[in-house]
């Protein structure tokens, strides 16, 4: 279970960055603005948004890497900011850009990750053995990383995600830089963690994945959430042909309520 | 505690992985180096024998009176080969700098009679001073060991005994042991060798650890794991900190071999050496090096961490630890500088004040004064360097940069 309560996060730019951006007055910045959802174990929490919405923000505030300026997040019962090593126990993280470490071998990555989770080695070994017979990591498992196609890598990121079983997860773009079998890789392990009971937490901005996955839906733009409800609701309720279509005609709406 | 041992044993098999790393750390301080050193002694020593050996090729001018000195060059130890060219000054430089002749000689008319009879009365000669170093002293040495036979004629002439010249003979006892005489060279290397390759050995795995990390999306990983911010940052650091350290020992083993193997050809003239070295690997000066090295190793540790946190890639790191390495020679080079001593002041400078101080301990000079304010500075600088570092890990702006 994951419950967010009027979440805002302002960033504040360096000089250099304002001119970079050509971000004029305030170097304040409202990445997430009073964003409130909760995410329930056993379903698909997708937030979906194009891209500088705030949905990587928020999942960092989720995962502990990142403060709220203000607001509150509980994660399995846990404060995000005053129990951040509960919270992250009780956590696994896996984004499109998350790497791994080249010098190890997926043997090592995942003792690693296993250890600083404080599992015993019995468990590390056991938990293993099943991840790596459930993703065929067996025969490449003491090999170096380093050389590893982007399959592969995806598998021991999946490993390295789950070691831990965790409750919550938090998918940020998973996909995104993974060809078709990578992909359904990871579409796989998102079904699964939901027939697991698990929390799961999905952002996104592939329309497909969203119809494919979702249990609830959370529309995120400019940092302001524009729409919550149960993905039912939303088809139910949709005006525009296409998902595509009706995402744009809610952004646009957003946009005029605000002017 | 179980965290920091966990990412400070994963890090440490991540550097001895790295091939670059290790070569920089390891094979350049105890291989290269010594070959290094031993090669330019040899190549020294060979030069020093050849010339013994080498003929010195003298011109002598015609038309003038050189049977004085052609008297001398007989008795001379060294090779010559004496021809005799024109009186034409300009045929001689045109002979020198054809490198066909070495130095030529001019004699006026009656210069024996004139020496004989004292009057007023000079030679020339013709050399260059971009010839071999041996070259010009031997020339030299021809001129001057001239000089004295006409003045030993002379006095004979009038027989005066010779000693008039050196009634009493100075017998000078330099009591400076051999320590403190080569201490005082060496012992300013041995502090920049080991501050040189401590920024080394630091600052390769603490860009690769930090600002790697970040560039490869593997920190974000690190920062979801249930380790605290300090416990990653403290695991970082000791693996950063002990690549430093031992790279640094290395440097040092380096310097030991180079210097046993320049003895071992060079005998007697090095045993000074030797037996400094000896003075130093003893247990209280070790602990007393180690106490001035140690800070400064945290010191290292914690400001490459910290640039290298901050950067948003490996290159960029680069960039901003890569000046370190001017800033740092300045002063440890400044320590090498005869008549630059420790004292409260230079105490306080940082790094400087290992130079000096680790030059004190080898050659056994050090004042406990200037050496407590040295170490109370040193420690204060790597505190102080720490606890901004760890800071800095803390602020999401910075481990977030990118």
């Amino acid at each position: 279970m994951i419950e967010v309560q009027n979440l805002s996060k302002t960033f504040r730019l360096t000089k250099k960055q304002m001119k970079e951006s050509g971000h004029s007055g305030d170097p304040e910045v409202l990445a997430v603005q009073d964003v409130s959802f909760r995410c329930l174990p056993g379903r698909i929490f997708t937030l979906l948004g194009p891209n500088g919405a705030g949905k990587t923000t928020t999942l960092r505030m989720i995962a502990t890497i990142l403060k709220p300026t203000e607001g509150h997040i509980t994660v399995a019962g846990f404060d995000t900011v005053h129990q951040g090593a509960e919270v992250r126990a009780r956590l696994g993280f896996l984004t499109g850009s998350t790497g791994l470490y080249d010098k190890l071998s997926p043997n090592e990555l995942i003792d690693y990750f296993g250890r600083l989770n404080n599992m015993d080695e019995q468990t590390i070994a056991r938990r293993k053995d099943e991840l790596f017979t459930l993703l065929g990591i067996h025969e490449f498992a003491n090999r170096r990383i380093g050389r590893f196609s982007t399959g592969m890598k995806q598998k021991v990121s999946i490993a390295r995600t789950m070691i831990h079983d965790p409750e919550v997860i938090v998918f940020d773009e998973p996909t995104s830089g993974l060809d078709v079998i990578a992909a359904k890789g990871i579409i796989d392990l998102i079904r699964n963690s939901k027939l697991q009971q698990k929390t799961v937490i999905l952002s996104t901005h592939i329309m497909s994945e969203v119809n494919m996955l979702s249990d609830d839906l959370a529309i995120i733009h400019k940092g302001r959430m524009i729409y919550n409800n149960t993905y039912e609701q939303f088809q139910a309720g949709m005006q525009a042909a296409t998902l595509e279509d009706e995402f744009i005609r809610l952004a646009t709406a957003s946009e005029t309520a605000t002017l | 505690m179980n965290n920091i041992i966990t990412i400070f044993r994963k890090e440490l098999k991540e550097i001895l992985r790295d091939k670059r790393t290790l070569i920089i750390m390891l094979v350049l301080p105890l291989v290269v180096y010594p070959l290094l050193f031993t090669g330019v002694s040899s190549f020294m020593q060979g030069q020093a024998e050849k010339a013994g050996e080498e003929t010195l090729r003298i011109g002598l001018g015609a038309g003038g009176d050189a049977a004085l000195f052609r008297e001398y060059l007989s008795a001379w130890p060294g090779k010559t080969d004496v021809r005799s060219i024109s009186s034409d000054t300009a045929e001689a430089k045109v002979q020198i700098q054809a490198d066909s002749l070495d130095v030529v000689f001019f004699f006026p008319d009656g210069f024996t009679a004139s020496v004989d009879s004292l009057d007023p009365v000079s030679y020339t000669y013709y050399y260059t001073s971009t010839n071999k170093e041996f070259q010009v002293d031997m020339i030299r040495g021809i001129s001057q060991g001239f000089q004295q036979s006409l003045t030993a004629r002379k006095l004979a002439q009038l027989s005066v005994n010779e000693r008039v010249l050196e009634p009493a003979q100075a017998e000078a006892h330099n009591i400076a042991s051999n320590r403190e005489q080569f201490g005082s060279i060496i012992g300013g290397i041995i502090p920049y060798f080991f501050i040189i390759f401590c920024l080394i050995g630091c600052m390769y795995p603490a860009m690769d650890i930090a600002a790697g990390e970040k560039e490869r999306g593997t920190l974000e990983t690190l920062l979801v794991s249930p380790a605290s911010r300090l416990d990653i940052y403290l695991g970082k650091f000791m693996a950063v900190g002990l690549s430093g350290f031992i790279s640094a020992m290395a440097a040092i083993a380096g310097i030991l071999i180079s210097s046993k193997m320049i003895s071992a050809e060079a005998g007697a003239e090095a045993s000074g050496i030797m037996e400094m070295m000896e003075g130093i690997i003893q247990p209280g000066s070790v602990l007393l090096l180690l106490g001035i090295l140690l800070p400064l190793n945290a010191f290292f540790a914690a400001i490459t961490l910290m640039l290298s946190i901050y950067a948003r890639t490996y290159k960029e790191a680069q960039g901003m630890i890569s000046p370190m390495m001017i800033v740092t020679v300045f002063p440890s080079v400044a320590g090498m500088l005869p008549g630059v001593t420790l004292n409260y002041v230079t105490a306080l400078v940082p790094i400087l004040n290992v130079s000096l101080g680790a030059k004190e301990i080898i050659s056994g000079t050090a004042e406990t004064g200037p050496l407590v304010v040295t170490y109370i500075s040193l420690i204060a600088f790597a505190l102080l360097a720490l606890m901004a570092s760890v800071r800095f890990f803390n602020q999401e702006k910075n481990i977030m940069r990118g």
